[in-house]
């Protein structure tokens, strides 16, 4: 072995960081990366697919319905103060508001799944209709499996804080949740605008 | 800020209890031990040795191509067994091993280099290897029971839509490509973390190995393109199969094209992927062979950077025989040009490396040279097919099989055999045999150019590739037979280099901590190195840290009774905090049971989606849960203090 010259003592670091400080939040990001990409990727196919057709959705297709969409998309824009008062109080240990905010994130979820449901029917087209169909169910249903693995995410963070045994360490999870709750929001908001909206323009 | 080379605190500083760090680091024995285990080298290890068995699968594939094709009208092998032989073979070479494979070395050699403990995410470091083997098996069980994809390792539509190939085997390889895309995006988000937050104090940006920057710039590339594939492959091109979607599906509005976009779009950058780490390993192999740091350093690192980049401006050169705008193949043809240049620059600073240095010429540095020779007549014969009217003479030819060979076999497993040379020594503790080595490399050098060079003369005549045989009027029989006779010479050549591995990890000559006298960290820890990696973090003071000074400057104070590393900031590796890292756990391979059992269901049902949805939420309940809470990790109430 080597011999070593000892200059430089670390043991004083802390062991407890938030943010970009901590490497589970970079592991978070490269998610929200792969994710983006996929769903962005999702969409300039279902552009691509568009160029295919003179009417879009194709003559015969109806357009989609509105309102549940609509409403999906204000009960995502509600939550995101919601999910911001909680992480603020993860910075400050307040336990309380963590639990309480974490249930109100479940409901939040639980209610986007809800509604992803209807909005699937909201389409008015099969995935096996035409390539139409199928671009609408491939955008849809890409980003419902980002909500359905947040609501296990979230679900279980939200009973650990409830139950324990509670770590230290769970206020940056519960932080880095709410960094993952707005990539999860504001990637809806595209293809909100692509599924629901550019057919009624088209 | 620099790193202070001073202790941060006024404690009194303690030897670190290697003793406790052992105990601490010591994994469970056994099955279980082995099942569990998340140290990056055992699973490095492990995936090298699972990456090579595939390699050695899919190559017993290439020779039996060579045999029917040996002369003309050959009745070894029908149509049917051809189609399944080379799309087995391009599969499992492309997703199962050169890109794994070169992932398999970063996960052994990023965390030693950078000087932490383990790589970021261990579990999921676990987890991803797990993954990688399912889909192996998926691929090659599926070969073996005559279910083996046959519609080429880029599957493209119509030919692999439900019309025109019913049964499952189309299934089999997009259900294997998702395998083993989730195995590279999880290890590329490893690699990243591990580069940006885990190097030693003091290995600023501009310290960092160029194998590292290698291969963080491969994992970026990987996060961009990967998604493509797995998208395509799993949601679009499976779904068309089995739910009756229409994404590629003329007759409804659906696009071929559009399949060909989204998978060179990865297939384009994957080329990169393969051989941009093999690079990094010649870069390390020339300056510690030359004795002197590399001729270049920022250059080098841009290069690499640039490379990355327009890797992601290409893929319409793979498509220059569909009706594309001629602009947008003129812009294209102008990319695949460019892109010589950042790799040209990168030969140049090689050859003045060692032109100013000392060289010596062991196997490694063999194979960085030969790396250079084969690499360059590939890059050449890349440069002629970025024109579109040459592409078209010789598109899906034999000239395209020799110049991919080329590249692949100069840019991936030149620098490869070269890095199992130069690091077999830290993996095993002892020394590859240097004789045995040399055969092995000139036997490898001449079986490459004995099979792929006739190849370009055969496409030049017009012999197109994936055809099972050809007439004896063609006139093509000698050439063919001739790159045959040099698929015997690669083939010995690799037996040769499996005895080498297989007597030298017995009865090899002890190789010591550094027997290269290189300059990057890994070799400042012994060999192999203990679970750990490294008792105390080393500090980087220099780009070549161990020739700069014969003491290795270190830091104290990580605690030795978890694992524990080291978190420094992403640009000047100024020590920042400490992060306990989870210790073994079954859980990562109950995941990726669950995803094997997704997908591998979704061949037949799209409820094993759901199935394994429920199944994937258990796995992830059991791997966050925590356990074993220590008393100072609790939560207390009153924790208010050292809020960031």
């Amino acid at each position: 072995m080597r011999p070593v010259r000892r200059v430089l003592d670390v043991g004083e670091l802390p062991d407890l960081v938030f943010g970009p400080r901590d490497i589970m939040w970079w592991g978070t990001l490269g998610f929200m990366v792969i994710e983006g990409t996929t769903l962005i990727l999702a969409m300039i196919s279902y552009l691509y697919l568009s160029k295919n057709f003179d009417g879009w959705p194709p003559y015969g297709t109806p357009d989609p319905s509105l309102g549940v969409p609509t409403a999906q998309m204000i009960t995502m824009a509600v939550s995101i103060p919601v999910l911001v008062w909680m992480q603020r109080a993860t910075r400050r240990f307040d336990l309380a508001r963590v639990r309480w905010g974490l249930v109100l994130a479940t409901l939040f979820n639980a209610a986007f799944v809800v509604l992803r449901w209807f909005e699937l029917f909201a389409l008015n087209v099969k995935w096996d209709t035409n390539a139409y169909g199928s671009a609408q169910w491939l955008l849809v249903l890409s980003h419902a499996t980002l909500l359905l693995v947040e609501l296990l995410e979230v679900g279980g963070m939200a009973v650990l804080f409830w139950v324990g045994p509670l770590e230290k360490k769970h206020f940056t999870d519960a932080a880095d949740l709410a960094f993952y709750w707005y990539f999860m929001v504001g990637i809806w908001a595209p293809v909100f605008v692509l599924s629901y909206l550019l057919p009624l323009w088209m | 800020m620099t790193v202070t080379l001073e202790p941060a605190r006024s404690r009194e500083v303690e030897p670190t209890d290697v003793g406790e760090l052992e105990r601490t680091y010591r994994p469970p024995s056994g099955l279980w031990g082995w099942l569990t285990t998340v140290d990056h080298k055992s699973i490095g290890k492990r995936y090298i040795a699972t990456a090579f068995v595939w390699f050695l699968l899919a190559g017993v594939n290439a020779a039996l191509m060579r045999l029917q094709l040996s002369r003309p009208e050959n009745g070894l092998f029908g149509p049917d067994a051809y189609n399944q032989l080379f799309t087995v073979h391009g599969t499992g070479m492309m997703f199962l091993f050169a890109v794994p494979i070169m992932e398999a070395f970063a996960l052994y050699l990023v965390p030693l280099m950078v000087g932490t403990r383990n790589i970021a995410y261990p579990r999921l470091n676990a987890f991803g290897y797990w993954v990688f083997l399912i889909g192996g098996l998926l691929l090659f069980i599926s070969f073996y029971l005559n279910t083996g994809p046959d519609t080429g390792w880029f599957a493209y539509v119509p030919l692999s839509g439900p019309q025109y190939a019913p049964g499952k085997r189309v299934d089999v390889w997009a259900q294997l490509v998702t395998f083993t895309e989730i195995a590279a995006l999880v290890a590329s988000v490893e690699v990243i973390t591990t580069v940006f937050k885990q190097r030693a104090p003091g290995m600023k940006l501009n310290r960092i190995p160029l194998y590292v920057w290698s291969v963080l710039v491969v994992s970026f590339m990987v996060i961009f393109a990967m998604p493509a594939i797995a998208m395509s492959s799993t949601m679009m091109l499976a779904m068309d199969r089995l739910v009756a979607t229409h994404f590629f599906n003329p007759a409804e509005g659906g696009d071929a094209l559009l399949w060909q976009h989204l998978f060179w779009w990865f297939g384009h950058p994957e080329v990169y992927i393969m051989f941009i780490p093999g690079l990094g390993f010649v870069s390390e192999i020339i300056a510690t062979f030359s004795e002197r740091p590399i001729f270049g350093y920022p250059v080098m690192v841009l290069s690499l950077i640039v490379t990355g980049v327009v890797a992601f401006g290409l893929w319409v050169h793979h498509m220059f025989a569909t009706p594309l705008s001629l602009m947008g193949k003129s812009f294209f043809t102008a990319t695949s040009v460019f892109i010589a240049i950042p790799t040209g620059t990168q030969i140049f600073c090689w050859i003045a490396t060692i032109w100013a240095g000392r060289p010596r010429f062991p196997t490694a540095m063999l194979f960085a040279v030969g790396f250079m020779v084969v690499f360059v007549i590939g890059g050449l014969s890349g440069v002629m097919i970025a024109s579109v009217p040459f592409d078209l003479q010789v598109h899906d030819t034999f000239f395209i099989v020799a110049h991919f060979h080329y590249v692949i076999l100069g840019g991936v497993v030149f620098p490869l055999f070269g890095a199992f040379y130069f690091w077999f020594p830290k993996f095993t503790g002892r020394m590859l045999s240097e004789t045995l080595g040399k055969w092995h490399f000139w036997t490898f050098f001449v079986g490459v150019n004995l099979t792929f060079f006739p190849m370009h003369i055969l496409g030049l005549h017009g012999m197109p590739r994936r055809v099972y045989t050809y007439l004896p009027e063609t006139g093509w029989g000698n050439l063919n037979l001739l790159a045959t006779v040099g698929s015997w010479v690669i083939a010995t050549s690799v037996i040769l280099f499996l005895i080498n591995v297989l007597r030298s990890w017995r009865s090899g000559r002890v190789a010591g901590d550094d027997p290269w006298r290189a300059s990057t960290l890994e070799w400042s820890t012994s060999s192999p190195p203990p679970t750990y990696n490294f008792a105390d973090v080393p500090v980087c003071e220099s780009r070549t840290p161990l020739w700069s000074s014969a003491e290795l400057p270190v830091a104290t104070g990580l605690r030795t009774d978890r694992p524990e590393v080291l978190v420094t900031t992403a640009i000047d590796a100024e020590p920042d905090n400490r992060h306990e890292h989870p210790s073994e756990s079954i859980w990562p391979l109950v995941m990726a049971a669950a995803i094997g059992v997704t997908f591998i269901g979704a061949i037949f049902t799209p409820w094993a989606y759901v199935i394994g949805f429920i199944f994937a939420g258990i796995a992830f309940a059991g791997w966050a849960w925590p356990r074993g809470t220590k008393p100072e990790d609790q939560f207390r109430p009153t924790y208010m203090d050292r809020t960031q």
